[in-house]
């Protein structure tokens, strides 16, 4: 799956996804919390990927 | 570290590389065999606008799929890049590579777009196209700009990057001028005012050879 996400739930437990989606394969390392939201721009929608 | 990425459908992928890879101007990464290249941006809104008006200039540059915020605030547009740059050209290949510049600046002159002028590493080359590495060099002309600076410089900087040489100038001004009426007819002009013989041709590659490489 590629398309645009609304939004995702993550199971109890399974919260160290840390924001990454978990329909896509996990960096090694260097994991870091991010909070993913959507965003229209111009009529068309967008993931947006906070670093922090 | 980068603040942030916002990034098209389809492309949610590059949240991971992007968040390992420091943004910088003219940088680039893979993922997954693709290559993508970042431009910096003067701010959020021209990257949101590059983004959004990909579409209508797919012909002339390559694919914004996204832009990222560096870590000081300073925003990238990310394009899918799909050719090699000018250093990466092979030698023989480098006369299509130039006439496919030319060609491409004319292409831009005819649709009213501007771009200040294209150097052999603002573009990439596939499949004898060369298409700007980053939309966001191209604006829309307005009455007093000059498509011939943008022809001068384009023809001067092919030549000082050592991927034309001097003797190839009036073949590469040809093309472009074949391709470009709306140069045409302004260097018509200009040798008309000035009471000048000559063809467009030699006066473009004149003057090209009298400016200093602005790239």
């Amino acid at each position: 799956m590629q398309g645009m996400q609304e939004f995702f739930r993550l199971k109890a437990g399974k919260e160290d996804f840390g924001g990454y989606l978990p329909l896509f394969s996990r960096p090694a390392s260097g994991v870091r919390p991010a909070s993913v939201s959507a965003v229209a721009i111009g009529g068309r929608k967008f993931t947006r990927y906070r670093y922090e | 570290m980068n603040r942030f990425a916002v990034l098209a459908p389809g492309f949610e992928r590059l949240s991971y590389p992007l968040d390992r890879h420091d943004a910088a101007d003219g940088s680039a990464f893979s993922e997954r065999s693709e290559r993508f290249c970042l431009s910096r941006a003067q701010s959020e809104e021209h990257a949101q606008m590059a983004l959004v008006s990909a579409g209508g200039l797919s012909e002339h540059a390559s694919e914004p799929v996204g832009y990222v915020c560096a870590g000081q605030g300073e925003i990238f547009v990310v394009c899918r890049s799909s050719g090699r740059k000018g250093k990466e050209i092979a030698h023989d290949e480098r006369r299509a590579f130039s006439t496919a510049v030319v060609k491409r600046l004319a292409a831009l002159h005819t649709e009213g777009l501007g771009c200040g002028g294209l150097s052999p590493e603002a573009v990439e080359f596939a499949g004898k196209q060369a298409k700007l590495l980053s939309p966001l060099r191209i604006f829309a002309l307005a009455e007093g700009d000059s498509v011939y600076y943008e022809a001068v410089s384009t023809l001067r900087a092919l030549v000082s990057s050592g991927v034309a040489t001097e003797g190839e100038m009036p073949k590469l001004a040809s093309a472009y001028l074949s391709h470009s009426p709306v140069c045409r007819h302004e260097v018509a002009q200009h040798l008309q005012k000035k009471g000048r013989k000559g063809t467009a041709r030699d006066e473009l590659v004149k003057s090209a050879m009298k400016i200093i490489p602005f790239f």
